[in-house]
């Protein structure tokens, strides 16, 4: 299945793009998916306890299976004003 | 006749009735000024108490005129008007979200605006606090933004609150406003506000801008709306705070949410339109805007989640270090990585440089002169300004060790035998000495023991040694 990430602030930065497709097996849930962002940007582990996740444009609590389509979106907050 | 009569006062009262439904009044102001400037009415007084009397929104003829292209709006009215006439903003932070924000406000008629910063104005402030102004430069941003809101509308009430937001103040401030616009740039203000808002049973507007981005939320608005900390419980470490003085920030970006923060401070207080419930992510690179439904309150949450009594307790209790003027300029806390013997002073750096500052031959051949001398900036940066001879090297924690062995030849060029040049200092500078630190442990490790970080960085470069040096 198809899942596309979304990356804001200093995730993006991390990241060094704004957005991925990735190509997922079945059966992968939002847990997995950030560990295997984790381990392709492991600078994303220090920013990870701070990080908002959205699925589909939902605030996200906890863990959620992912079907093909799904966005997750990952959001720091930021402070500067 | 008496027919007619009475149609044409069924019609009167029609109209008036339309008139009364948008809000609008239906005295008739032109024939009131008319009779001031005491020119003949047609009206006897009785008939003009009557006609004055089905104004009850409480504006004057004078409010109607100015607030009347947002008043003429069908879903706004001089309902909507008289409300923002008789409420109160608070806007937190002065700078590229407050600025617009309480420009918009004053413009709209808000009744009441609080302005809290215990900031100065810099020069390097103004490419987007677009409220204060080169004149201002150098003084209280509260004073200059009080001034420029006096200018555009006198009519409405100002409070220029100076001493910034603190522990002690928080609470106060906040119960005295029916909205508060959370426009500061550092996350213990934004947590300290949130917390007296939440105690407070107050609003929250939050905005934030940074780079080329943008987010806004409403929080703690009704009993079902979470608060910032349900959606981000665990504040970030030091280091891992995006500050504009380090990432920089594109003006209009803090500029497009600053407006949007005034936007729904007006739609709370008037009932227009549907108030925020999503966190809105601004992408100007994109110019896309995202949306997150924001979350119900959570029960277990620090602040939402707590007694109000005991949020007040807590905040009583807040670390007043975090709020200083000084935490929120210094930048990243300094490190203290190396011994002293591996640091240098910028002032005993300077001596060791070409005495032609700024004319000195060629980057990168600092070696020549006896030293090497490596800037460990971003590109960007470097191209702002850097000492003669310095060569750009920039500092990655995963891979500036790769920088080794150019440096060791450049230290020991294998061509020389006179043993004095084989054993050439490297100096280590960036924009305040934490990564010219780090990179200079990584030359330790390696065993070129001859290096050297400047102390400071070119912050105290500048400080020291060259006041023409840029500041940034």
């Amino acid at each position: 299945m198809k899942v596309q990430v979304m990356f804001f602030a200093s995730a993006r930065e991390v990241a060094g793009v704004s957005n991925v497709e990735l190509q997922l097996d079945e059966g992968t849930d939002t847990q997995i998916l950030l560990r295997t962002l984790v381990s392709q940007y492991p600078t994303l582990n220090e920013i990870l306890p701070t990080i908002v996740i959205a699925l589909n444009e939902e605030y996200l609590e906890g863990t959620s299976s992912l079907k093909d389509g799904d966005c997750v979106a990952l959001i720091p907050p930021i402070s500067g004003g | 006749m008496e027919a007619e009569l009475e149609k044409a006062k069924e019609e009167i009262r029609r109209l008036r009735n339309i008139l009364d439904v948008n809000g609008i009044s239906s005295e008739p102001v032109g024939v009131v000024e008319a009779d001031a400037a005491g020119t003949c009415s047609p009206f006897n007084d009785e008939v003009k108490d009557r006609w004055r009397s089905v104004s009850e929104h409480g504006l004057s003829a004078e409010d109607i005129s100015r607030y009347s292209r947002q008043i003429i709006m069908p879903g706004f009215t001089a309902q909507g008007q008289a409300k923002l006439k008789n409420a109160s903003v608070l806007v937190v932070g002065l700078g590229g979200l407050g600025s617009p924000a309480a420009l918009y406000l004053t413009a709209a008629g808000i009744g009441r605006l609080g302005l809290v910063d215990s900031d100065m104005v810099e020069a390097s402030n103004l490419h987007r606090q677009v409220i204060h102004s080169e004149r201002t430069v150098g003084t209280p941003k509260v004073d200059s933004a009080a001034a420029a809101c006096r200018a555009l509308n006198s009519s409405i009430t100002i409070s220029a609150h100076h001493h910034g937001l603190s522990p002690d103040n928080a609470l106060q401030l906040v119960q005295s406003y029916d909205v508060v616009l959370d426009c500061t740039d550092n996350p213990p203000s934004r947590y300290l506000l949130n917390d007296a808002c939440v105690a407070s049973n107050c609003p929250l507007v939050s905005g934030a801008g940074i780079g080329l981005e943008g987010q806004l939320a409403v929080y703690n608005y009704g009993q079902e709306s979470c608060c910032y900390r349900c959606m981000f419980p665990t504040p970030r470490q030091a280091g891992q705070c995006q500050r504009c003085a380090d990432a920089g920030v594109l003006g209009v970006v803090p500029g497009i949410i600053g407006c949007m923060q005034a936007l729904e401070a007006i739609k709370i207080i008037t009932g227009v339109g549907t108030v925020l419930t999503k966190l809105l992510l601004f992408d100007a690179s994109a110019a896309s805007f995202h949306g997150m439904k924001l979350p119900a309150r959570k029960p277990g949450c620090a602040a939402c989640g707590t007694s109000p009594t005991e949020l007040r307790a807590r905040i009583g209790a807040m670390d007043r270090k975090a709020f200083t003027a000084e935490a929120h300029d210094a930048g990243p806390t300094p490190l203290s990585l190396l011994a002293s013997t591996a640091r240098i002073a910028a002032a005993d750096l300077a001596a060791k440089l070409p005495p032609a500052h700024g004319a000195s031959p060629g980057c990168s051949e600092s070696y020549k002169e006896g030293y090497v001398l490596v800037d460990v900036r971003p590109p960007h940066e470097f191209a702002f300004g850097s000492l003669p001879g310095a060569m750009n090297l920039p500092w990655s924690q995963s891979s500036w060790s790769a920088h080794v062995p150019e440096l060791l030849r450049l230290c020991a060029p294998a061509e020389e035998a006179d043993a004095k040049a084989a054993s050439r200092p490297i100096f280590v500078i960036c924009r305040r000495g934490n990564d010219s630190q780090r990179a200079v442990s990584v030359l330790h490790d390696a065993g070129l023991k001859d290096a050297y970080d400047v102390k400071g960085g070119l912050v105290a470069w500048r400080a020291d040694v060259d006041p023409e040096f840029p500041a940034y």
